[in-house]
């Protein structure tokens, strides 16, 4: 019996060391806007599973991508879709790059509640924010100075905003920058004549969410496309998934996933 | 209910019953639908018509779409026109003023996943390597030299510009044969025109060391006659090795660099090779020295500097160091800035440029550099300024001023007096690519 014990104690132990050692491992690399979705989503499905090991870096969607294309990492993060050179690149070498959209990047443009500006158009947006217009009177508004609030350049918002809305101009220089989307709405909530764009999880009664184009931004609008200011943020894998990259797209893809990419102010396609 | 219509919707569209471009259209139309009817969320909807989207790009760029021949999606067709005023001033020849125009197209097309053949064609003389411009209404016209030179609306030449295969062995590395667009990584014009276009072989490889950097060598061989060498009865052959690394130190700056080293065999005691103009020969025919050199090279992009004011700026520079045995007049280096945007694609896009280039007289083999740079020769010093405007959407207007001079004051002679024979060059041109 105690030879028994000891074999089965052996066996444990040896299993115990090899464990990590067998441990599946991914790499998930690409898009700083697509960063807090793959990283949260890592944090707590590594907590769910303690043998997966997640790695998870930066770098942006075009290195995501070539590392995708190279066979550097298992998951390429992209907050735009894959180019046509990229995929002739991929299809040069072999490789099936197969996309899955795993959020929605919806930014709602927000006001002072006290702005009587209800609708605005997305080329007004644009004027304001690269300075063209300074004053809400020319825009329809009381005859006060814009106070325009801003994210700060290394964030995916402003990348989202300059893209989509700026036409990758720059922002006015007297622009407020703030480091984080509750900064922004913070900021507008106490600005009576301020002007700012946060992801639309951070909207809240404190802020006036404006229609663009005379849509309205929520989830519905922005899964639908019909609020234009949203993009599909991708994840890339080498063919169809397998293994650890499978079931944590799974994860990030479902319920749970999903209501993390909510919390991060990102639109959830559930 | 709703699973199993969206299972057969999926299901249909994986059978690829439409064609894929039809497909991309209609399933917006119908995931629109099923998203009113509820049978499909929003986010479901969203998901397959933005993943639908991307299939179909895979499908076109991989040439598997079932609605174009696949001719057309294994063939790609590009080129350029541009016409150019130039004015060259010089202290012992006559001032000119040339309209000359420049064409190039060319085709890639690919053989298979692995394997690409790439022929171009361009105006330009054979005899002229450094150059595919063509001067309208003939050089002899403009200068007026001889009545008997001129040939009103004459016909221009056509030459093949490069013609080349391509098999990609693996992720990281690529073979090409033939003649083909120079392989090597270069900063500035200083050793090689950029019409120069090398005929051998040439062997890349890739790997990325890190998520900040990636590492590259280029192995070139390029034949430079087909015909044997005088003493050794050899090939003259340039073989050029170029490991280099491409770094990107935070979101604002990134640097790039190489070290090449150029190994010409069978040049020594060989005649000299048309075009040749500076290097040194003995019995006033052969070449006295060989051009075996070290090239490092180094270029930092910076985004957004000045505060913003200009979206980019780099900082680049280069060496050349002939290693040669008894070799005096052994260096040359070139420096420059330039800002504005990284490529001028667009309408409003612009750029600015500004290069110093040095060239000691047997630092490099003379057949190579820029031709617009002091006729192509060594044994200069230059100074260049391009400004370049985005005219619209593959369309620009460069300007591009040359001062240059020669290293060593010449002697009297019928050629003119004696100096260091400076000359000015501008060139406005009309660039349009397709």
């Amino acid at each position: 019996m105690k030879n028994v014990t000891k074999i089965l104690f052996i066996g444990l132990a040896v299993l115990g060391i090899a464990m990590p050692v067998f441990a599946e491992k991914i790499v998930v690399e690409g898009s700083t806007t697509v960063l807090p979705i793959a990283q949260k989503a890592a944090e707590v499905y590594m907590q769910k599973d303690p043998g997966a090991d997640i790695s998870v870096r930066g770098g942006g969607s075009s290195v995501g991508i070539a590392s995708i294309i190279d066979g550097s990492c298992d998951i390429a993060d992209s907050s735009r879709p894959i180019k046509d050179t990229e995929l002739e690149k991929a299809a040069a070498n072999g490789r099936d790059i197969k996309a899955h959209v795993v959020a929605m990047d919806g930014i709602a443009v927000v006001l002072h509640p006290s702005n009587p500006i209800s609708a605005m158009t997305k080329s007004q947006v644009k004027d304001i924010f690269t300075g063209k217009v300074s004053n809400w009177s020319q825009v329809g508004g009381r005859n006060e100075k814009i106070v325009a609030i801003s994210r700060d350049t290394s964030s995916g918002t402003f990348e989202a905003f300059m893209e989509l809305v700026l036409d990758k101009q720059k922002v006015r220089p007297d622009a407020i920058m703030q480091a984080s989307n509750q900064a922004v709405a913070t900021t507008v909530a106490r600005t009576p004549n301020a002007i700012g764009y946060v992801g639309l999880g951070f909207l809240s009664d404190a802020i006036k969410a404006v229609t663009i184009d005379g849509v309205m931004p929520s989830k519905e609008t922005v899964l639908t496309g019909t609020y234009k200011i949203g993009r599909p943020l991708f994840m890339y894998t080498n063919g169809a998934p397998k293994g650890l990259a499978k079931e944590f797209l799974d994860f990030v893809k479902g319920a749970e996933g999903q209501a993390l990419a909510d919390e991060l102010g990102y639109v959830g396609l559930k | 209910m709703k699973k199993i219509v969206m299972m057969a919707f999926i299901a249909l569209l994986g059978l690829g019953v439409m064609a894929p471009q039809a497909k991309a259209g209609e399933v917006d139309l119908l995931v629109q639908k099923l998203v009113e009817k509820g049978i499909l969320t929003p986010g479901e909807g969203a998901t397959l018509i933005t993943e639908t989207k991307e299939e179909v790009k895979k499908q076109l760029a991989s040439g598997k779409s079932e609605s174009v021949p696949s001719w057309v999606q294994n063939v790609k067709l590009k080129g350029d026109f541009r016409f150019r005023y130039q004015y060259d001033r010089h202290t012992t020849t006559k001032n000119e003023n040339r309209a000359r125009i420049r064409a190039r197209v060319g085709v890639q097309a690919k053989v298979n996943d692995k394997m690409k053949v790439g022929v171009g064609i361009a105006t330009g003389k054979s005899s002229d390597p450094r150059s595919t411009n063509i001067t309208l209404g003939q050089d002899g016209i403009i200068s007026g030299t001889s009545t008997s030179d001129s040939n009103p609306g004459s016909f221009k030449n056509i030459i093949l510009d490069y013609a080349y295969g391509s098999y990609v062995v693996n992720n990281n590395m690529t073979l090409t044969v033939g003649k083909f667009s120079n392989p090597l990584w270069r900063v500035t014009d200083l050793l090689w025109d950029s019409d120069m276009n090398p005929e051998g072989f040439n062997v890349s490889l890739t790997h990325k060391f890190s998520s900040s950097m990636d590492l590259f060598m280029n192995n070139l061989l390029f034949v430079l006659d087909e015909n044997t060498s005088k003493e050794e009865q050899k090939y003259p052959l340039l073989t050029a090795i170029q490991p280099g690394f491409s770094y990107k130190i935070n979101d604002i700056y990134g640097l790039k660099g190489a070290v090449t080293g150029y190994f010409f065999s069978s040049v020594v005691d060989r005649y000299k090779f048309k075009g040749q103009s500076t290097n040194t020969l003995i019995n006033t025919n052969y070449y006295k020295y060989n051009y075996n050199s070290i090239n490092p090279s180094m270029e930092l992009s910076i985004k957004e500097p000045l505060g913003g004011i200009v979206p980019s700026a780099k900082i680049f520079g280069e060496g050349v160091l002939n290693v040669s045995e008894d070799v005096s007049a052994i260096g040359g280096f070139a420096a420059g800035v330039s800002f504005g945007a990284s490529k001028v694609e667009n309408k409003g896009d612009w750029q600015a440029k500004l290069i110093y280039a040095k060239l000691s007289r047997d630092a490099w083999m003379d057949i190579f550099p820029d031709s617009d740079r002091y006729s192509g020769k060594t044994n200069m010093k230059s100074y260049e300024a391009i400004f370049s405007y985005g005219l619209g959407k593959n369309t620009s207007l460069d300007f591009d001023y040359y001062y240059s001079q020669s290293l060593s004051k010449t002697a009297n002679s019928s050629s003119g007096p004696a100096g260091y024979k400076p000359s000015h060059m501008v060139q406005v041109d009309w660039n349009l690519k397709f």
